[in-house]
């Protein structure tokens, strides 16, 4: 034999190498702490036996496996318990050393150990993972798995020694390794979930990039087939990651699906990737909720209409990777649409589009994009019928109502078109929503199509109660969007022809049901408020006016107190904005006339509303700034034009404790402030006096419209209450205001408060006009007694002073007022016939006489005679008359005037005749 | 005994013992051959049997029934190593055969027609280097020579051992040191083949690239083993071989060597002291050739069809690079004139000992078209007698 030179180092390899393959081949006897112990020297030393150690070190790891199984199983270990360690720690040496031994192959020489390691470690933990996938012990839902294999050191050694590979390989051959993974995946589904959930969140970027990579090539490769075991792996493994790493899932699809935007090159895999790419991402999203929702967060906002044509020629390419073509992509498009929770305002807005192209040559690409709309809308119409739960779709879409809302004003007929049917649709079933739409629209609608849209909305709702809430809605829309933006009221003028045209609408074409009618009268406190809101601009509140009285006509229902106080303010204010901003004569008149209207039926609803109505009409009219359309004169505050320094407290304690006294020395009759010249007349209305007359009648119109009974007739207490309202008004004083007129003498008492309320007549010739209004409505004007009393008061002491001074000439202003007084004394027949005569013969009488007359006859007479209402009576008509046989004066008020007369007899005989020869027959 | 019977004699032994048993009969079947002067049927016959024996006992790739078994897991395969290498480190008898016996055993089991047994062939001559055992690497040596260095089963088997004790084990890489020493035919068949593949597998523009630890050691071989290269040309294997067996023609590694330092400049961009020792040492190896081969028609070291073959893929190398560029011949970038430098003084030293075998002519027409550095214009003129 010969004499073999073998040296002892090699003998000893040898003889290692003869103890591992006796040691390995009879598993059963093995010890294990020592065979791994030589198993991992011979790894150093013997490259050839590589193959076969790791095999062992695989039974191994079983052995570890099966251990901790059984022991889990005899209750001996349980997942929660850390006791684990202690029971194996000991045992556990060999699994230290296999990874100690393994990682620091890897580590110093990743090339070449990381793609054996690695491979390696994925099949057996594929294998170990399936082959006990069924054991009583192991969970059947993934974090269970994870739970019971991450405790185990047997897995999670190899888990740790795999990761250790990954790292390394990560950035060298990374495809090698997802490939591996997902291989294992399919293999061992879905026993390996597990391990590509712990490595995928190691490296979850390049875990999840390649993955959907090695996705789309086996995608492509197996068209059709979207039972893929491949695609479902890779959604398996996505929708774990998905939990935790959503951000790098959703760059990742991004990226994937601007990758296939990208310019092909000639490479005709990779340009087939490319087509393949959508039909994969929407597969994708159609099997996993968490990818859908990742795709839609930043994949579909990249969708532009220049993305969207580029898209639209691969189309029929994509057909082929759907089991029904293209009615399968459409089918699934609208299926994932309905699933979609964001970017719904993106999607809509690009479909409607694209649905609305009219170049020709993209009729196909139009066509699609209506048949999708089309089949949405029906989809989502059936899921709302038949379910109760809402798509996120449409959830999505009640959240980004605001937005959607937009697309419902498009210009674009079919655009509107679109939006309009799919907010119907969704409208049947909640009509708060279709209620925000309208008011929407009301508030927004200005073109024909816009305002055919919101038409075409109402008439499919016939509800009141949507009605009354999309009213409302707009409304304190109107004024929210009042405070905030103030400068711009167009909201309110299309909001309010919008109602008008609704309402118009209603009454051409529906005679029963009158939702919107009934929807306004469930607003009217909101409709008065704005009529009150936007008083100053007559065109808007011409049309709320407008609106409101239509309402009135056929209301059914008492106004509130409230409502009335509001609306009676609101349409005084509507009244006084016709006279003042209307320029327009005809309009003005149609205005005045509506607003007549709506106080005449205002004031018939309520007595509380004719109050206010009259009041508020009054108060107005004769203060300013209204009051100079009238023909009013206003005196400036003196403080205004000199502004003082005096201080008033000052003034107050100059006064000292001295009583003011009537008629004393320190009355002060404001004609003005010594050192300042007489008081002059500031301001004056530049209106002319034709303007002044018709304002006066239209107010004098509206007032009479407020004190109506019924259409004709005037209410009497009505009439009163404006009496007496003239005398709270123009009178500044409470005491001394009764009916009865004093001795002459006690007029020296009242002269200031006499001479205030002449100012008040003389500057404000509304006042004669009312009176005269007061004075034919007997006999109201008894109620006014204190007035005509301070008139005529003052008439005596000035036609005093007149016939006292220097000059016989008569005063014009003074003889007018005089026969104004008179004339209305007369009308309302405080003065009875003779005396009614006065006025007529007052103009030719001088001074003396006229005051004499008004001393011995007006004062006396009215002294004598309490101006009371009891003086009248009704008669058959339900007219107050003063029988004038009754109260006929006696010669102690007539002698005088008739003297006077017969003086006077070359001017006055026409007069006297009448007044006196008839009364002389009569009493002789 | 009939071939029925050593079968059943066989089925009866469990799996690493039927191995063993196994290779015992196979010799005998082949020692008979070579001793016995029998008919040529029987040998035939006798062949078949051996080599039903080898698919059933020894590899176990079919079952009794002839059909395909599931192959060994790897710890099987590791029994059959052990058994095989104890095999060939023990138990062969120079009484009987001796190398010729074992080298035809040898190559009954590894025909290189069968392709999956080649990786079993590298485990096993990656444990011998391990372990020492000289007989069975010296059966390689023959193996490769007889089928050819650079065959692709040769060059699979270099792979094997390149991946094993470079790319894997960097570090033990020394026991490959001595190899020389102890196998020297192995090892310079193993040179070859390995020559053979860096600089030409790969892409053209990245071709596959050698280590520096293999470098190293190659290295070292060649310049402290001067008859190396030489020794598939000395040894005689006309008593290695079985019954009937012509040695075929060696080839030496040294084109393939300098094919690794004339092109490394042009690829390689650091300056790698590694290739120049290299050179060197091939270059004071290729001197000697006349004392290992003295007569003048043996000394077929350098065949001019391979060295043809080199000046080709150099002056398609360097036109590439120059493409485009307007240099002067005697300016030429440094690594160019390097790789030239070193294609001309191998030329000057295989013309000088005569060493090249096969027509030359096409070599001379192709050395002609490179650029005319110095060394190699006065190479060309010192030997215009026969160009």
């Amino acid at each position: 034999m010969e004499v073999t030179t073998v040296c002892s180092d090699s003998q000893d390899l040898l003889s290692e190498l003869r103890t591992f393959i006796a040691g390995a081949a009879r598993l059963t006897e093995t010890n294990h702490i020592n065979l791994v112990k030589i198993a991992v020297s011979l790894l150093k030393t013997l490259p050839a036996a590589r193959e076969a150690i790791l095999e062992y070190f695989g039974s191994v790891f079983h052995h570890y496996v099966t251990r901790y199984l059984s022991l889990l199983e005899d209750g001996r270990l349980t997942i929660a318990t850390s006791s684990e360690s202690d029971v194996l720690v000991e045992e556990e040496i060999p699994l230290i050393e296999i990874q100690d031994v393994l990682c620091s192959f890897v580590k110093n020489n990743s090339e070449a150990w990381a793609p054996i390691v690695s491979t390696w470690s994925l099949e057996l933990l594929g294998d170990i993972s399936s082959r006990y996938g069924s054991h009583a012990q192991v969970g059947t839902t993934l974090n269970e798995r994870l739970q019971l294999w991450i405790v185990c050191s047997a897995t999670r050694t190899l888990l740790d020694i795999n990761t250790q590979c990954m790292s390394r390989l990560m950035y060298s051959n990374t495809d090698s390794c997802i490939n591996a993974l997902l291989d294992m995946s399919i293999l061992h589904n879905p026993h390996f979930d597990w391990v590509i959930v712990h490595v995928g969140s190691s490296f979850p970027e390049t875990v999840i990039n390649k993955v959907l990579t090695c996705g789309i090539k086996d995608f492509c490769s197996s068209e059709q087939n979207t039972k893929n075991p491949k695609l479902n792996s890779v959604v398996g493994i996505l929708g774990h990651l998905a939990n935790t790493h959503f951000t790098e899932i959703k760059n990742a699809l991004v990226n994937l699906f601007q990758w296939s935007l990208e310019e092909t090159v000639n490479d005709k895999n990779i340009s087939m990737q490319k087509i393949a790419t959508v039909p994969y991402l929407l597969h994708l999203a159609s099997l996993s909720p968490v990818l859908l929702r990742a795709l839609s967060v930043d994949t579909l906002q990249s969708l532009n209409m220049n993305v969207l044509m580029r898209l639209s020629k691969l189309a029929t390419d994509w057909w082929c990777y759907f089991s029904s073509g293209r009615q399968g992509l459409l089918d699934l498009v609208v299926h994932l649409l309905l699933r979609l929770e964001n970017g719904i305002y993106h999607i809509l807005t690009m479909l409607f589009e694209t649905a609305s192209l009219t170049n020709p040559e993209l009729l196909s690409v139009s066509l699609t994009a209506q048949e999708i709309i089309e089949l949405l809308a029906s989809e989502m119409d059936l899921l709302l019928r038949i379910t109760d739960s809402t798509p996120p779709l449409i959830r999505s879409f009640y959240t980004q109502m605001p937005s959607l809302k937009r697309l419902l004003l498009s210009e674009n007929p079919l655009k509107s078109n679109y939006s309009t049917r799919l907010f119907t649709v969704l409208g049947k079933y909640n009509s708060q929503l279709l209620s925000s739409c309208v008011a929407y629209l009301l508030n927004r609608a200005t073109t024909n199509i816009q305002i055919e849209k919101m038409v075409e909305i109402t008439r499919s709702l016939n509800d009141i109660k949507f009605f009354s809430y999309a009213f409302s809605l707009a409304l304190q829309y109107d004024s929210i969007e009042n405070i905030i933006f103030c400068e711009d009221t167009n909201w309110a003028l299309v909001l309010w022809k919008n109602i008008q045209i609704l309402l118009q609408y209603e009454n051409r074409y529906s005679t029963t049901a009158r939702p919107v009618f009934y929807g306004l009268i469930d607003n009217l406190g909101h409709i008065f408020e704005s009529l009150k809101q936007h008083h100053g601009d007559i065109i808007i509140s011409r049309i709320i006016a407008s609106v409101i009285h239509e309402i009135l006509i056929e209301i059914h229902r008492p106004l509130s107190v409230e409502e009335t106080l509001v609306l009676t303010e609101a349409t005084v204010l509507y009244f006084y904005s016709c006279i003042i901003c209307d320029q327009d004569n005809t309009n003005q008149l149609k205005d005045c006339q509506l607003a007549n209207n709506l106080l005449i039926k205002i004031c018939l609803l309520s007595n509380v509303a004719r109050n206010q109505a009259c009041r508020l009409l009054v108060e107005i009219a004769l203060y300013p700034p209204v009051s100079p359309i009238f023909g009013a004169i206003i005196k400036p505050d003196i403080d205004c034009i000199y502004p003082s320094e005096v201080s008033l407290l000052k003034e107050n304690i100059k006064q000292g404790n001295n009583l003011m006294v009537a008629q004393s020395a320190m009355s002060v009759f404001h004609t003005g402030i010594i050192g300042n010249g007489l008081q002059e007349i500031i301001i004056k209305s530049n209106l002319s006096i034709e303007k002044i007359k018709q304002n006066t009648q239209y107010f004098m119109n509206a007032l009479r419209s407020c004190c109506l009974l019924d259409t004709i007739n005037i209410l009497l207490d009505a009439v009163t209450n404006l009496a007496l309202l003239l005398v709270q008004l123009i009178s500044p004083d409470v005491m001394f205001n009764g009916l009865p007129w004093p001795e002459e003498d006690f007029c020296k008492v009242t002269v200031e408060r006499d001479l205030c309320i002449r100012k008040s007549f003389d500057n404000t010739p509304l006042l004669w006009t009312l009176l005269k209004f007061v004075a034919i409505h007997r006999p109201a004007l008894c109620y006014c007694s204190v007035l005509l009393r301070a008139i005529t008061a003052s008439l005596i002491a000035q036609w005093n002073s007149t016939s006292q001074g220097r000059s016989l000439k008569q005063n014009v202003q003074l003889v007018e007022t005089s026969v104004l007084l008179l004339e209305i004394l007369s009308l309302g027949q405080l003065l009875p016939p003779p005396l009614s005569g006065i006025r007529d013969a007052i103009p030719f009488l001088l001074p003396q006489h006229v005051l004499l007359i008004f001393r011995e006859c007006v004062w006396n007479y009215m002294r004598d005679h309490v101006p009371s209402p009891a003086l009248f009576t009704k008669d058959a008509n339900g007219v107050m008359w003063r029988d004038s046989t009754l109260s006929k004066p006696t010669k102690q008020y007539t002698e005088t005037l008739r003297i006077v007369m017969l003086s006077n007899i070359d001017k006055l005989g026409d007069l006297y005749n009448q007044l006196f020869t008839f009364v002389n027959t009569d009493t002789d | 005994m009939s071939s029925d019977s050593t079968k059943q004699v066989l089925r009866k032994l469990e799996f690493p013992l039927c191995v063993k048993e196994a290779l015992s009969r196979i010799e005998q079947l082949c020692v008979a051959n070579i001793i016995q002067n029998v008919e040529r049927i029987q040998t035939i016959k006798q062949t078949d049997l051996a080599m039903e024996l080898i698919t059933e006992f020894v590899f176990c790739e079919v079952d009794r029934r002839s059909m395909k078994k599931k192959k060994l897991n790897h710890i099987q395969e590791m029994q059959l190593l052990e058994v095989l290498s104890d095999y060939f480190a023990y138990n062969h008898n120079t009484t009987l055969g001796g190398d010729a016996a074992r080298n035809t055993v040898f190559m009954s089991l590894f025909p290189h027609t069968y392709v999956e047994r080649c990786q079993l062939l590298v485990k096993l001559v990656s444990i011998a280097v391990c372990t020492n055992n000289i007989p069975l690497l010296s059966a390689t040596g023959v193996l490769m020579q007889q089928i050819g260095c650079t065959s692709k089963f040769s060059i699979e088997l270099a792979k094997g051992l390149i991946n094993d004790y470079f790319t894997l084990l960097p570090e033990s890489s020394i026991k490959l040191h001595d190899l020389p020493s102890k196998a020297p035919l192995f090892t310079a068949n193993f040179l070859t083949a390995l020559a053979e593949i860096y600089f030409t597998a790969g892409t053209e523009d990245n071709p596959l690239i050698p280590s520096n630890s293999l470098l190293n050691i190659i290295t070292e071989w060649v310049s402290e083993n001067n008859s190396l290269c030489y020794a598939a040309l000395t040894s005689n294997l006309l008593h290695s071989l079985p019954m009937g067996g012509i040695p075929m023609p060696a080839i030496t590694p040294f084109v393939g060597l300098f094919k690794w330092c004339v092109l490394a400049p042009l690829y390689i961009d650091e300056d790698n002291v590694n290739y120049a020792k290299l050179h060197l040492s091939a270059l004071e190896s290729l001197l000697d050739s006349q004392i290992y081969c003295p007569s003048a028609s043996q000394r077929n070291v350098v065949s001019a069809q391979q060295l043809t073959f080199l000046v080709t893929v150099c002056h398609e190398k360097i036109e590439k690079i120059l493409k485009g560029v307007e240099i002067d011949v005697e300016n030429l970038f440094p690594y160019v004139q390097l790789a030239l430098e070193r294609l001309a003084q191998f030329v000057q030293v295989a013309l000088h000992t005569n060493s090249i075998y096969g027509s030359k002519q096409e070599f001379f027409n192709r050395l002609r078209n490179l650029p005319k550095i110095r060394l190699l214009r006065i190479t060309m003129s010192r030997h215009k007698e026969i160009i």
